[in-house]
């Protein structure tokens, strides 16, 4: 293509000295200080919306202004100003709904600018100016989600920014414009898009054209916003040859050096700097930091390091910063543009280059993340489980891969769409998306739909001349606008390559045309040469592996630049299911192969034995096959397969039983850290025998392993699911030593002691109590005799119990919110019964500030907040000892008096408006013109949901909390510090799910209601009979939305024919009947595992459920929400259960329950405090509307709260002491 | 809590801030209007902003968290509206928010800190989500100061 004669003349002057672009145009046209009229004049005086701050229209409306910055840039001394466009695109137009203008506006924008530097020119004939257009980086991203619960929506497409650059360009040229200036790149995508549409532009007018391309480093990371580093941003755009690259905005110069001097080694074109004039400063007249000479000290700095051939400002710079910086360094030497050594240079947010040395490693392609290779990865896929289809692609790259491969070709499946979705959630995973991408597809459409994807510098896996050289020089010159390196096939028109010959024939004629008609940087090819199976029983196979090596050997000499490369375990396929062999042959394969000049494989990065540690005989006879040594190499190599499956098996029993050699006590120890109660009664039989009694071994041994572990978990070195799989062991110990210490007892021997003894209970009303049996479990490991009452447990008995067993702690459990109001009545009745027992409070929704408000003023003996059960242990010791207790108590106090007065020093300023105006700023629908869903049946029924059915559904996420391990599911199996453990408890989780379905232990209901509706203000009147009760927002608003929400605003008023649900869903009363089961064991673990995952069912029972809705009402059917996405709730419609924050009042549950007759149909109850019973249920209401959202009614007004008594009937203060969390005012 | 307040108070205009507040808000609202461009804080929203905000250096503080945010997310939701959001999603005022913002950020400071704004957003709505904070009407700033004792801060 013919180059500009202004880029020749541009790159001749950029070899002598240093250019000057302008200053900040946003900053000097803040100087006018226009007003709305000013955007508008003569072109948009009628335009509906304002148009104040589009700064791009003033070249049309206010040209004067726009032209005056120009000449004022000029005459400080610039070369080159900048067109008034960084808006230019209809994407950033819409904004303002002026995509029609923007032609208008680069166009006229270009014209100006031109017109400025013609007169200026006219007037000073020594200088010669440009005008470069700028292009803005839009307001969209390519590689980014806008939405943090969606990482793989993109609000604009890679084809659409074309299309918009496109279009910017045609105008600025058209206007005038003598550069292209993409500029304040933050996201690489964006800017390979609008190189994609320069270089289109470019070939239909035939002309390369001045590119220059500029970068925004937006932080101290060092990184793009799109999180890619200078040099990998660098490697991902240099496919454009520009005349420059730089960087500009965000940062000041000062900021900006590291960076800078980076590009300046590795860029083999000229390098720009515009940055701005520091950081924002109120004080500054500019409101930037820094001063004409200090703007220009810096960047003078620059360029006597060489690193500076083009030099301006952004944002807060100003004609005198310009005219500053020309005057220091408008004498200095430009930057000399240093030879770049020759390289495969791709990224993924790191760059990752390739060189040609003679140390040079191989390198890994991750071969997981293909559908064709990878069972596991197919069946995720198939499943549209995207969330652990990423984490095989993380293993994979933690495992060492250097790329990663990415596959969908297969029959069922949409490629497209999941190359297209698979890559955008990459994108959203730093840590696999550091590393190139390979996509890997035999369509040419996946495979340049996976290209619009990625910022980074990917490989193309693959083209061949197999559609003949048209069809493969038009899909190269694509790959190469994309910026892309590519795999080449040994395939042409009459076939795949199988010898030698052929595969260097093939090669060479590709490498010759892409050299010669496309000017294809040799760096950017690799050939993969067919990697084929061996040891197939067909005799022409034998000599695969040898000729693959061989031709690699030949392609070297005849390619230089080009790389090699393969899948490697194509060669193995014959020996599918002995991983032993596979691996190494493998390994002898690449061993021979990289000594040829194999560059890089698609391998299994976890998979691969090492060379010299693979057994000789092994070795020796993969050998002979890979390298078709002799005719019996593949019978010799079958025949010694069978044997070494045996003997892996054999190895690993050996490796279990080592610790069986350790000490009596090492044994115990090691049995209760590990939590393995295989030989725990061996081991306890033969302590007891040698110690003498059963209490030394409990108090000896047993004990000790305990202290180990207990230390372990203070230490934060253990975590407790393993902590109840020791007390698990522990118990078991001590059960099997319960015979021999009752017979003591008749003996009269001695009397067992204990630390102390502990009665825990779930408080009256409530029936939740995993927490509260972890804190037993983990008190009983720590040598408490632990009297554990159970749930709803009134009061008296708590005492009673207490009294009776002389306890040294009480404690008390609650998850829901009325439950703490029962603890505060505990804590009454022990002041008023003259106790003087610590009280220990803990749950879900206990806090330290409430126990030290609302509960500590009522008794006068220690009380303390356990926030979580590792803390239970050192509260407890310190609360039984008789020489800290006091100090302890004392401490507890003082902190809790600190608590109760900063609360009552505190004033909140939070504003309520009055009720009614709430209601009067409701969220308005327009019920004419929305279409109202209608259910396919009404009225009440059951699902038949099988336990099966229901599983993939499971959120597992809260699964891990319950345990204490915090993080989300999948991503906590990878957690460096407790990831192994995770990983334990899921495979003990799905081992005892998948018993629970085999057997059909529980037995799950779903009861679900429907029926006509309408609301009147915030109450719904269901099925003309019942009447519901919501609640609405107060407090304040201040954005631009100013709704003030109420669940009722989702049901349409009468007349509309509306409809609302509810539903109330259990894993079963067989969760507890089951959960017994382990406890009568011993075995606290399994029994706490019961309960976890009968909640999780529950809760996947209710996602499933609503689903099944949806479709009831029809928005469902076409849904096609992966399962990742329903735990998210990315559908239509909200299911907001009643005691949470959208309708807090736990009182309206009674109302669903008689709505639904819920008791008679599923068995489950509401206590007193509205609490359900079986506790693995869930209860709610569905909402169709839309737009219908979950929100926090918050803080109340007095008004409300009488009107809402009112609505219900009941007395204010009842109503107030169900809803006291959420009174804005202190009652009566 | 005052429950008197009418609802939509008239937009004022920047010249209505500095007379109802005096003239030592003119330097500024004129440090905004330089330092950000409308399309990341409108007056309207300026105007909104100077309401909650009790001081100069508040104001002054926002704006410069505003302008660090719109470079490091010059696309999607603009600083301002989607702290707007944030705050009207809360149950505490933009008063409560912008002395907490102004805590957090001088805890930053003194331990030679950074860190993006709509980060900081996010963990202060998890300050608000405490467990700590179920029951019991705590002032906010109490809150942020307690979980950064317990928790501190990773960003």
């Amino acid at each position: 293509m013919k180059k500009h004669s202004t880029l020749l003349e541009l790159e001749k002057t950029l070899k002598e000295k240093i250019l000057f672009l302008d200053g900040a145009m946003g900053t000097m046209i803040q100087t006018y200080k226009l007003q709305e009229e000013d955007f508008r004049k003569g072109h948009f005086e009628n335009h509906p919306s304002d148009l104040k701050g589009n700064n791009d229209l003033l070249s049309l409306t206010r040209p004067d202004v726009i032209y005056a910055i120009h000449t004022a840039y000029l005459e400080a001394g610039a070369d080159i100003i900048e067109t008034n466009t960084f808006s230019g695109t209809r994407i950033a137009q819409k904004d303002y709904d002026l995509e029609h203008a923007v032609h208008d506006i680069n166009f006229q924008s270009a014209k100006l600018a031109k017109k400025a530097c013609d007169d200026f020119m006219a007037k000073n004939p020594g200088r010669k100016c440009y005008v470069a257009g700028a292009l803005g980086p839009t307001n969209r991203t390519l590689s980014m989600s806008p939405d943090v619960n969606n990482p793989a929506f993109r609000a604009v497409t890679f084809d659409e920014l074309v299309q918009n650059y496109y279009e910017q360009t045609k105008s600025l040229i058209e206007g005038g414009a003598d550069i292209l200036l993409p500029e304040t790149t933050f996201d690489t995508l964006n800017l390979k898009a609008a190189i994609f549409a320069i270089e289109k532009f470019q070939e239909e007018v035939g002309i390369k054209f001045p590119l220059m391309l500029s970068v925004t480093i937006t932080d101290a990371s060092g990184r793009t916003l799109s999180g890619q580093t200078t040099e990998a941003f660098w490697n991902s755009v240099r496919h454009a040859k520009p005349l420059s690259v730089g960087l500009n905005c965000a940062l000041g110069a000062k900021e900006m050096r590291p960076y800078l001097e980076e590009l300046s080694k590795i860029a083999d074109c000229y390098v720009s700097c515009y940055p701005n004039a520091g950081l924002p400063n109120p004080l500054s007249p500019t409101g930037y930091d820094e001063t004409p000479v200090m703007t220009a000290k810096f960047v003078g700095e620059f360029v006597d390091a060489g690193f500076i051939n083009i030099l301006g400002g952004c944002c807060g710079t100003t004609p005198d910063h310009i005219n500053a910086i020309v005057k220091k360094c408008k004498t200095k030497k430009p930057r000399i543009t240093p030879l770049i050594k020759k390289a495969t240079r791709l990224s993924g947010l790191e760059p990752f280059t390739i060189e040609d040395t003679h140390n040079k490693p191989f390198y890994m392609v991750g071969e997981r993340t293909n559908v064709t290779g990878s069972p596991l990865f197919a069946k995720l896929i198939k499943a549209s489980n995207f969330d652990e289809a990423l984490s095989v692609a993380r293993q994979q790259v933690e495992n060492g891969a250097n790329i990663i491969d990415i596959n969908f070709d297969e029959g069922m499946l949409d490629s497209k769409a999941c190359m297209i979705h698979f890559l955008n959630l990459v994108g959203s995973e730093p840590d696999i998306s550091r590393v190139p991408i390979m996509i890997d597809s035999s369509k040419w459409e996946v495979l340049e739909a996976g290209l619009k994807c990625l910022q980074g510098k990917a490989i193309v896996n693959s083209i061949s001349l197999k559609e003949g050289e048209e069809k493969f020089l038009e899909q190269a010159r694509l790959i190469q606008k994309y910026g892309a390196a590519v795999v080449i096939m040994a395939f042409d028109e009459q076939g795949q390559a199988a010898t030698k010959d052929e595969k260097v024939r093939i090669c060479k004629r590709a490498y010759d045309l892409l050299i010669e008609k496309l000017d294809f940087d040799p760096c950017d090819i690799i050939f993969d040469a067919n990697i084929l199976t061996v040891a197939t029983g067909i005799e022409e196979h034998n000599a695969y592996g040898v000729n693959f090596i061989e031709a690699v050997r030949e392609l070297k000499k005849v390619c230089p630049g080009a790389l090699t490369s393969g899948g490697v375990s194509n060669l193995s396929f014959s020996f599918r299911g002995n991983n032993i062999v596979r691996e190494a042959i493998h390994s002898v394969f690449l061993f021979h192969a990289i000594k040829a000049g194999l560059d890089m494989g698609i391998v299994n990065a976890g998979m691969l034995a090492v060379y010299d540690e693979i057994d000789p005989d092994l070795r020796a006879k993969c050998e002979a096959v890979v390298l078709n040594l002799h005719d019996n190499a593949t019978e010799e190599l079958l025949e010694l397969a069978e044997t070494l499956k045996n003997q892996k098996s054999d190895k690993s029993e050996t490796k279990v039983d080592e610790w069986r050699n350790f000490s009596l006590e090492e044994r115990i120890s090691y049995s209760m850290v590990k939590g393995l109660d295989q030989y725990i009664e061996i081991d306890a039989e033969e302590a007891r025998v040698k110690l003498g009694r059963p209490l030394n071994v409990i108090e000896g041994p047993l004990m000790a392993g305990m202290k180990v572990v207990g230390n372990l978990f203070g230490e934060g070195k253990m975590f407790l699911p393993q902590v109840v799989k020791s007390a698990r062991v522990m118990k078991k110990a001590v059960a099997y030593l319960e015979p021999f210490m009752e017979q003591e007892k008749l003996d009269a021997v001695v009397e067992v002691r204990e630390q102390g003894v502990f009665v825990i209970a779930t408080v009256k009303g409530d029936v939740h109590d995993i927490g509260k049996n972890i804190v037993g479990v983990v008190l009983a490991c720590n040598g408490y005799k632990v009297i554990d009452l159970g749930v709803m447990v009134s009061a008296q008995k708590i005492l009673d119990t207490a009294k009776e067993l002389k306890a040294d702690i009480i404690g008390l459990s609650g998850l829901i919110t009325p439950s703490l109001d029962e603890m505060i009545h505990v804590a009454k009745e022990m002041e008023r019964q003259g106790f003087t027992t610590p009280l220990l409070i803990g749950g879900a929704t206990t806090s330290k500030a409430h126990t030290a408000i609302k509960i500590a003023p009522h008794y006068h003996s220690p009380i303390a907040h356990v926030g979580d059960a590792s803390l239970v242990i050192e509260v407890c010791t310190n609360l039984i000892s008789p020489e800290r207790r006091d100090e302890y108590a004392r401490n507890m106090k003082e902190s809790f008096q600190a608590l109760r007065d900063r609360h009552a020093n505190q004033a909140q300023d939070n504003v309520l408006i009055p009720y009614h105006e709430a209601l009067a700023h409701s969220f308005k629908t327009n019920w004419n013109e929305i279409e109202i869903a209608k259910p396919s049946r009404t009225g009440i029924f059951n699902l038949d949901i099988s336990l099966e059915e229901v599983i993939p559904y499971i959120d597992w996420s809260p699964f891990f909390w319950t345990w204490e391990l915090k993080g989300t599911y999948p991503k906590i199996l990878g957690n460096e510090k407790y990831g192994q453990e995770a990983q334990k408890l899921f495979h003990d989780a799905q081992v005892l799910l998948n018993d629970i379905v085999k057997k059909k232990i529980f037995n799950p209901k779903v009861l679900i209601g429907i029926f006509p509706a309408f609301s009147r203000g915030d109450d719904v009147i269901v099925n003309n009979n019942k009447t519901l009760h919501f609640l609405r927002q107060q407090k304040e608003k201040i954005g631009d939305d100013g709704v003030y929400h109420s669940l009722a605003d989702f049901i349409a008023p009468e007349g509309h024919n509306d409809y609302f649900g509810g539903f109330v869903v259990t894993a079963g009363h067989e969760v507890e009947a089951y959960a017994k089961t382990f406890v009568d064991k011993n075995d606290d673990y399994s029994s706490i595992m019961v309960k976890a995952i009968g909640d999780r069912l529950a809760e996947a029972l209710a996602e499933l459920a609503h689903k099944k809705v949806r479709e009831i009402f029809g928005y469902g059917l076409n849904e096609n929400l992966s399962n990742e996405d329903l735990i998210k709730e990315k559908y239509r419609g909200v299911r907001p259960a009643p005691g949470y924050p959208a309708c807090p009042d736990h009182t309206e549950k009674q109302l669903l329950w008689d709505l639904l007759n819920a008791e008679a149909h599923t068995g489950v109850t509401l206590t007193e405090n509205f609490a359900m019973n079986p506790p693995s249920s869930v209860s709610g209401f569905y909402f169709n509307h839309p737009e219908a959202r979950y929100f926090n009614v918050g803080s109340l007004g007095r008004d409300q709260i009488e009107d809402y008594a009112k609505r219900k009937e009941m007395p204010v203060a009842t109503i107030e002491k169900w809803l006291a969390p959420n009174l804005g005012y202190e009652p009566k | 809590m005052n429950q008197n307040n009418p609802i939509k108070k008239p937009i004022h205009t920047l010249q209505d801030v500095i007379e109802q507040k005096g003239e030592e808000w003119r330097a500024t609202l004129e440090f905004a209007r330089a330092t950000i461009p409308e399309k990341f804080l409108s007056d309207r929203n300026l105007v909104r902003l100077t309401k909650g905000a009790a001081t100069i250096p508040q104001t002054e503080l926002m704006v410069k968290l505003l302008f660090q945010d719109s470079k490091e997310r010059p696309v999607g939701v603009p600083g301002i509206d989607y702290f707007f959001r944030v705050v009207d999603h809360s149950n505490y005022s933009l008063g409560a928010w912008l002395n907490a913002i102004t805590y957090f950020q001088e805890w930053l400071a003194s331990e030679n800190r950074t860190t993006p704004f709509q980060k900081m957003l996010g963990y202060l709505q998890c300050c608000e989500d405490s467990p700590e904070n179920k029951d019991i009407d705590h002032r906010f700033m109490d809150l942020v100061q307690d979980f950064i004792k317990t928790h501190g801060y990773v960003g």
